[in-house]
């Protein structure tokens, strides 16, 4: 049931140690310092991370000018420092995983695959919540522009 | 659907939805086409401070402008708006942004082994 529009990969290459660059991922003081994309932060007293198998990774997205606030709650599938990590996502469904490849002593490359696990998690509830405001964008106005895309949905704002 | 656009012009969208006022523009040309005083009614913005807004909107290809000499009523290409906002382009650009600020903070890391707290760029 996966199709390849909801299947990201994503590739960065850092100048850092592998071991340091994973940890960035799941310290709480280093996400709190990259997490929330631009025009947002993510206060470290909403970060939680318990780096296990059904350990939870949640955040707080804060947005810088008007404050609003995007929640993730996720349960981590598998850790295996300082290699890979992988978390689904609760409220939408979302899986991530997370390879580290050293390319060198002080050189990672961080590979991200992305992608929905159950079709039935892109319901628009599912998506509603979702990340920044350019999803509140979408779904305000799929609503008024758009009534039969996918952005259609009377529950724009579950977030 | 139109051609999948370039990441120039992908960035160019995001960056020009990063501002509230030009959200609030798109979401006005999604009840239909409006002229610049139209748009700039509901704002307590000067005509010439709605129509930079504008010109972002149009260079990113969000918007496009009548021909109509006097009053270039404003539309929403909705198909490239569409486009920007997809699942990939968001998800996309949100890894980018924070693998940004990773970059920095790992840099900050290793240079603040030396010096504490360094935050050179």
């Amino acid at each position: 049931m996966m199709s390849p529009e909801n299947d990201l990969r994503f590739t960065r290459v850092f100048d850092a140690p592998r071991e340091i660059v994973f940890q960035c991922m799941i310290e709480p003081d280093h996400l709190a310092q990259f997490w929330g994309p631009a025009g947002t932060n993510a206060p470290r007293e909403h970060i939680s991370v318990d780096a296990r198998p059904g350990g939870v990774f949640s955040t707080v997205m804060v947005n810088d000018r008007d404050g609003s606030r995007y929640p993730t709650h996720a349960v981590y599938d598998e850790v295996r420092p300082p290699e890979l990590l992988s978390w689904t996502e609760t409220h939408s469904g979302m899986k991530v995983v997370t390879q580290f490849v050293p390319l060198g002593p002080d050189r990672t490359e961080v590979r991200i695959h992305q992608r929905y696990v159950p079709e039935a998690f892109m319901a628009p509830e599912a998506r509603a919540g979702f990340l920044t405001s350019l999803d509140r964008l979408a779904a305000h106005l799929g609503r008024v522009a758009a009534p039969s895309s996918r952005y259609d949905t009377d529950q724009g704002n579950a977030g | 659907m139109p051609a999948r656009r370039s990441d120039e012009g992908l960035d160019a969208a995001f960056a020009a939805l990063a501002d509230p006022t030009r959200r609030a523009i798109l979401s006005r040309l999604a009840r239909g086409d409006a002229t610049v005083s139209e748009l700039a009614a509901p704002f307590a913005m000067s005509l010439p401070g709605i129509s930079k807004h504008l010109k972002v909107l149009e260079r990113s290809g969000l918007i496009s402008r009548g021909r109509d000499a006097q009053f270039r009523p404003c539309h929403l290409e909705v198909g490239a708006l569409d486009q920007t906002l997809d699942w990939i382009s968001m998800h996309r650009q949100i890894w980018n942004e924070r693998f940004d600020k990773l970059d920095a903070h790992l840099r900050d890391l290793q240079s603040g082994a030396k010096r504490r707290r360094g935050s050179e760029r």
